[in-house]
């Protein structure tokens, strides 16, 4: 994908080269609204909203990391979203069964290559990052999302936020302190998550 | 991790995600020989990182590709589009002068032309009316409430025209001569004794009829408007077509 040429051409109004780009970055944009917002639906809405507002602006786009501008339409989404979501209910990210054993592996992310052991694994682990991410105030939260789970660096994710680099590093500082203390009461629950990455000695 | 102050978790975080400055990295890994509590903390935190980056990854549920309706493109206008719409609005602009100028305009002559009409009826009561003032400024209308609103003319018009016509008109001959009473008094037997007092206001509404130049303005905007419309529903409608076919 010759990504420049795209963007050119669809600066010039090629809807098809547009929409290139959306099928290449959608992934990034839905899951980066789904861990904000906790809300599969309301998600996909910011990610529509976002590739939106993305086309109407793309003049405004002057190079640099295109990744980092497209996530910056889909975080003003989500804090759009956000500001709306005290007046409206919202549908909750795990399917709830009628004995609400929401930690049943789920079957919208069942990845067929994973063992069910590790797809529990990868639901409950999911099921503890969400709930500790929801402790967090937004804007810590939106930085973690950006720099851990998308994995931009600093200047990208400073770019997306539009916060100086100094506020990103500290914010993301504090963000993972909060997170590693909320994740340690889960230790036991997924001592595999754990021992991994001890093994692995990252 | 106990020890370490917010300003070390803030360097430490930095120093995992390869955000250091060339000294301040060699200044923190000189640290971590002497201080353990430092380098624990610098594991936990890895830990941390790598919990979250392991966060399950979502398939986006469904496509977000745009449409050319969501993304409110239209198609190219025909250049004449502006050129009827402009011409729509002037003509219905015209309109609303001629309108505002029929309104104004009794006003302003308030003092010479609508006076007979108004004054007629006032006259209606007596025997003939005013005969100076009616010469100078009848119509017809004027001439009509003169025949009608006197009760006993009335009675004596349908069986005899002629009679009632004569004594009237003898004043106004010099402006009107004969075609005028003819026609006032022919009208005279469709209608009832009764009603002489409503006459003279049915009568005078036909000056807010619309006159021939009014009625090709308002035509003509409609026409324009029309056109205009027509125009960019078919336009409209083959760009829905060509894109349909695109896809």
């Amino acid at each position: 994908m010759d990504e420049p040429a795209l963007i050119r051409d669809a600066q010039r109004g090629d809807l098809e080269a547009f929409n290139r780009l959306v099928l290449a970055y959608q992934d990034a944009l839905y899951n980066t609204a789904l861990r904000i917002l906790n809300d599969a639906d309301l998600a996909a809405d910011a990610t529509q909203e976002a590739f939106l507002s993305a086309f109407r602006g793309l003049n405004g786009y002057r190079g640099g990391s295109f990744r980092a501008w497209l996530l910056r339409t889909v975080t003003n989404a989500c804090y759009d979203e956000l500001r709306r979501r005290k007046r409206r209910p919202t549908t909750p990210l795990e399917p709830v069964n009628e004995d609400d054993d929401n930690l049943e592996s789920p079957r919208w992310l069942a990845d067929p290559n994973l063992s069910p052991e590790a797809q529990l694994e990868q639901a409950e682990l999911e099921h503890a990052i969400q709930h500790c991410m929801d402790g967090l105030p937004t804007d810590f939260r939106a930085v973690v999302v950006l720099a851990d789970i998308q994995g931009l660096d600093y200047a990208e994710v400073a770019t997306a936020l539009r916060k100086p680099i100094g506020t990103i590093k500290s914010r993301l500082a504090r963000a993972r302190l909060r997170l590693r203390e909320c994740l340690q009461a889960f230790r036991e629950l997924l001592p595999a998550a754990f021992r991994l990455e001890k093994e692995r000695g990252i | 991790m106990t020890a370490a102050s917010f300003r070390d978790v803030e360097r430490l975080s930095a120093y995992l995600d390869g955000e250091l400055s060339q000294a301040e990295r060699a200044r923190l890994e000189s640290r971590f020989a002497r201080d353990a509590g430092l380098s624990a903390a610098l594991d936990e935190l890895r830990t941390t990182r790598a919990l979250l980056r392991r966060t399950p990854r979502r398939r986006a549920p469904r496509s977000f590709t745009l449409t050319p309706k969501m993304a409110g493109l239209r198609p190219p206008q025909p250049r004449a589009v502006p050129v009827l719409r402009f011409a729509s609005v002037v003509a219905t602009l015209l309109l609303f002068v001629t309108f505002a100028g029929n309104l104004l305009g009794p006003i302003a002559l308030g003092a010479q032309a609508p006076a007979p009409q108004k004054m007629a009826p006032a006259y209606g009561g007596g025997v003939g009316g005013g005969p100076a003032e009616n010469a100078t400024e009848a119509t017809d209308k004027g001439l009509v409430i003169e025949a009608t609103s006197t009760p006993e003319a009335n009675a004596l018009l349908a069986p005899a025209p002629m009679l009632e016509a004569t004594p009237l008109p003898e004043a106004r001959t010099l402006e009107q001569p004969t075609p005028t009473p003819e026609i006032a008094v022919l009208e005279q037997p469709a209608i009832p004794p009764s009603v002489p007092q409503t006459m003279p206001e049915e009568k005078v509404k036909p000056s807010f009829s619309l006159s021939p130049l009014q009625i090709a303005l308002l035509a003509l905007a409609l026409i324009l408007g029309c056109a205009t419309f027509l125009l960019r529903w078919q336009t409209n409608r083959a760009f829905a077509k060509k894109v349909k076919s695109q896809k």
